[in-house]
């Protein structure tokens, strides 16, 4: 399909060789900004989801009166559908009656109150908040029973060797949960990187295209405006830089 | 022998017409005809008004079995329609709005319904929800309910605050004029050197909500992003004074006379809405379905409506809703039957969806009732009713009416994108007309 001129309604779909592509990757003004926005979204929200979801996972893997209960509410944002979430979301970021300007405001962060999702510099750093908030649950659940999965006499043999807390973490606590993290690692930047809803429900790309990601560009230019051999180029030129990621990551797993 | 012989005969005659009726009372069974129906109610009240309607229609028609869709949201309802259509998946009957009437009409998926329409009927509805209906001159669908998109609304109490006069019924501020009492409105209004109320704000976020809030503004300066040429071709508007023009007003308003923050290429219904109630937002256009929404959950706001400013030329936009019949349907019949009774066979259902859905009926008895149009529901039509009636208001255009298919997806992909651009600074506004001359000619070659 993406060799082809491909209106939805045409009877013709005439071949046209690599013209999508090469109109895609040279004359497109948006294409590469929308590859940009992908990879800060992706790299960006699982770096912060990771180093944050690890200090959950390590905290809930103590002996902490009411554990359970703080396992299952971190749990709680990754149950809630995310169109639901992101309606919820929307209206937390309300530039005029939203409670995220408020609480802001109210804690002398803020001077006045923002658009969140119609500025420049917010748009794209509101749409993480919410996916870090939404999915961090799978990180920590991972994070937790690879945790779960190490000897107690590796700790143990370390702290009579003298190795003090940060020691354990780096010798023993990441080597061990290797395995689990390139997993997880891999898992989520399948995900993050094809992302859709949360984007095309709050702002469904702008304001001008700033908030686009590949997946919801592609899905702009095959169901708005219905020319489904350029959208079928941007999924494969996604799919391209996604499988380098794949490969680089499945290669470290051996 | 001869006895058992005869009761044999007998017996095996009235086994045969037994079957032979219970057969054919198979085959009736069997001609019950099944129609579907697809509609974008709002609120669970409209949704119970309809279904009550389909229910008497039921009772009324036996022989049809229906199958409702009643809620499929506004944003979605274009792309449903086009799967819909590509798949040969046509609902029978078909709720729309007039913005999908030309595309859709060229697809060929509606029926002419010129046969079906009486005298009688024609009459009963206004000239003016009529012209909505039709292409080239062909009835594609029965119109029943109307509204502007936009109207200008405003704070009746920020006016009130501030001295200002709005322009009497049948008149209409020049968009300069609008623009000096957008000055006067827009305030730091607690000293921190921040603004606080903006004096006219436009909804900009891409989709059909920039459509409607750059489209009248491209209509009343006489402009238009595309245009035929006499053999027949399409090309870019942008060369047209108009146009850029336009362009040139509406970026205006976020960045030399900033009466609109630059944020606003991004606000959605919902953002303009709690701007509006909250006094942060002083005037804009706006829907008149707003209306509606606000006399029920925002009682304490007050607030009114006029005509939009005027450019080079005045218009009013309005927009209708109208029951089309699918050209695939293999029963025209029961379906116009359908169509007839959702629209004027039930009067009083369809005003009362009408006014949850921030509409006035197209019925000509009805909108000239006193009664009906002094109602407070339905204030913010009070500009606009004697013209609605009487068909008698000065250059009116459909909202949406677009005699190119492409219309809709260029003002979407490319020219919202690139005023948003020029706004946010990014472009200069030559660059940003000269893009949109390049893509909007490419897109117009695309699709041939």
């Amino acid at each position: 399909m993406s060799f082809h001129r491909y209106p939805l309604l045409g009877v013709d779909k005439p071949f046209i060789g690599l013209k999508n592509y090469i109109a895609l990757l040279s004359e497109d003004p948006y294409f590469w900004g929308v590859v940009k926005n992908t990879f800060l979204w992706t790299f960006v929200s699982i770096g912060i989801s990771f180093i944050f979801s690890m200090g959950v996972a390590l905290l809930l893997n103590q002996e902490l009166k009411g554990r359970n209960v703080f396992r299952a509410l971190s749990i709680l944002p990754w149950a809630i559908p995310p169109v639901v979430a992101s309606l919820t979301w929307t209206m937390f970021y309300d530039p005029f009656l939203g409670l995220f300007n408020h609480i802001l405001y109210k804690l002398g962060i803020i001077r006045s109150y923002h658009a969140w999702l119609s500025e420049e510099a917010t748009v794209l750093p509101s749409l993480v908040l919410v996916v870090f908030w939404k999915y961090n649950a799978f990180l920590i659940i991972g994070l937790l029973a690879g945790l779960q999965g190490i000897p107690m006499q590796l700790y143990e043999s370390a702290k009579i060797d003298g190795a003090n807390t940060v020691q354990r973490f780096f010798y023993i606590t990441l080597p061990q949960l290797k395995p689990i993290i390139l997993v997880l690692l891999t898992l989520q930047i399948i995900w993050r990187f094809n992302h859709f809803d949360i984007v095309w429900v709050m702002t469904r790309g702008g304001p001008a295209h700033l908030s686009h990601l590949i997946a919801t560009y592609a899905y702009q230019h095959a169901f708005i405006s219905l020319e489904f051999g350029y959208a079928s180029a941007i999924g494969v030129i996604g799919m391209v830089f996604l499988g380098i990621f794949i490969v680089i990551l499945v290669g470290r797993m051996k | 022998m001869k006895k058992i012989g005869d009761t044999i005969s007998w017996l095996l005659m009235l086994t045969v017409l037994t079957v032979s009726f219970a057969g054919s009372g198979m085959v009736v069974a069997q001609e019950k005809v099944k129609l579907s129906y697809i509609s974008n109610m709002w609120r669970e009240v409209a949704v119970a008004t309809q279904e009550k309607q389909l229910e008497e229609f039921k009772k009324t028609h036996p022989n049809i079995e229906l199958e409702p869709t009643l809620y499929i949201p506004w944003g979605d309802y274009r792309m449903w329609l086009l799967k819909a259509l590509a798949s040969g998946t046509l609902p029978d009957v078909i709720q729309h709005g007039v913005e999908f009437l030309d595309e859709f009409a060229q697809h060929g998926t509606f029926l002419p319904l010129d046969k079906y329409i009486t005298g009688d009927h024609y009459n009963r509805i206004v000239k003016i929800a009529w012209e909505s209906a039709k292409v080239e001159e062909t009835i594609y669908g029965l119109p029943h309910s109307i509204w502007l998109e936009p109207a200008f609304m405003y704070r009746t109490d920020i006016f009130k605050e501030e001295g200002i006069e709005p322009p009497q019924i049948g008149e209409a501020w020049t968009m300069e004029e609008a623009l000096s009492v957008a000055k006067k409105l827009t305030k730091d209004l607690d000293g921190d050197g921040e603004i606080d109320r903006w004096g006219w704000v436009e909804r900009g976020r891409a989709g059909w909500i920039f459509l409607k809030h750059f489209g009248w503004h491209i209509r009343t300066w006489d402009g238009n992003i595309i245009r035929k040429l006499p053999d027949g071709r399409w090309k870019s508007g942008m060369d047209l004074p108009g146009t850029r023009d336009t362009i040139r007003f509406f970026i205006d308003l976020h960045t030399k006379h900033k009466v609109a923050p630059k944020a606003a290429i991004g606000y959605g219904f919902e953002d303009w809405r709690s701007g509006f109630i909250t006094g942060k937002i002083a005037m804009g256009s706006m829907g008149t379905w707003l209306g509606s929404i606000l006399y029920r959950e925002n009682p304490d706001v007050k607030w009114s409506a006029m005509n939009l400013p005027s450019g080079k030329i005045p218009i009013t936009q309005i927009a209708t809703f109208v029951m089309s019949i699918s050209s695939q349907t293999e029963h025209p019949d029961e379906a116009w039957e359908l169509a007839k009774w959702l629209t004027t066979q039930t009067v009083e259902d369809r005003i009362k969806i009408a006014d949850i859905q921030g509409c006035v009926v197209v019925f000509k008895n009805v909108l000239e009732r006193p009664e009906y149009q002094e109602e407070p529901m339905r204030a913010v039509f009070k500009p606009f009713f004697q013209g609605l009636a009487t068909g008698e208001i000065e250059n009116l255009r459909m909202w949406a009416r677009h005699p190119n298919p492409q219309y809709a997806d260029i003002m979407i992909s490319v020219v919202a994108p690139t005023v948003h651009n020029i706004i946010l600074g990014k472009m200069s506004f030559e660059e940003g007309i000269e893009y949109m001359e390049k893509e909007i000619n490419k897109k117009l070659r695309y699709f041939g």
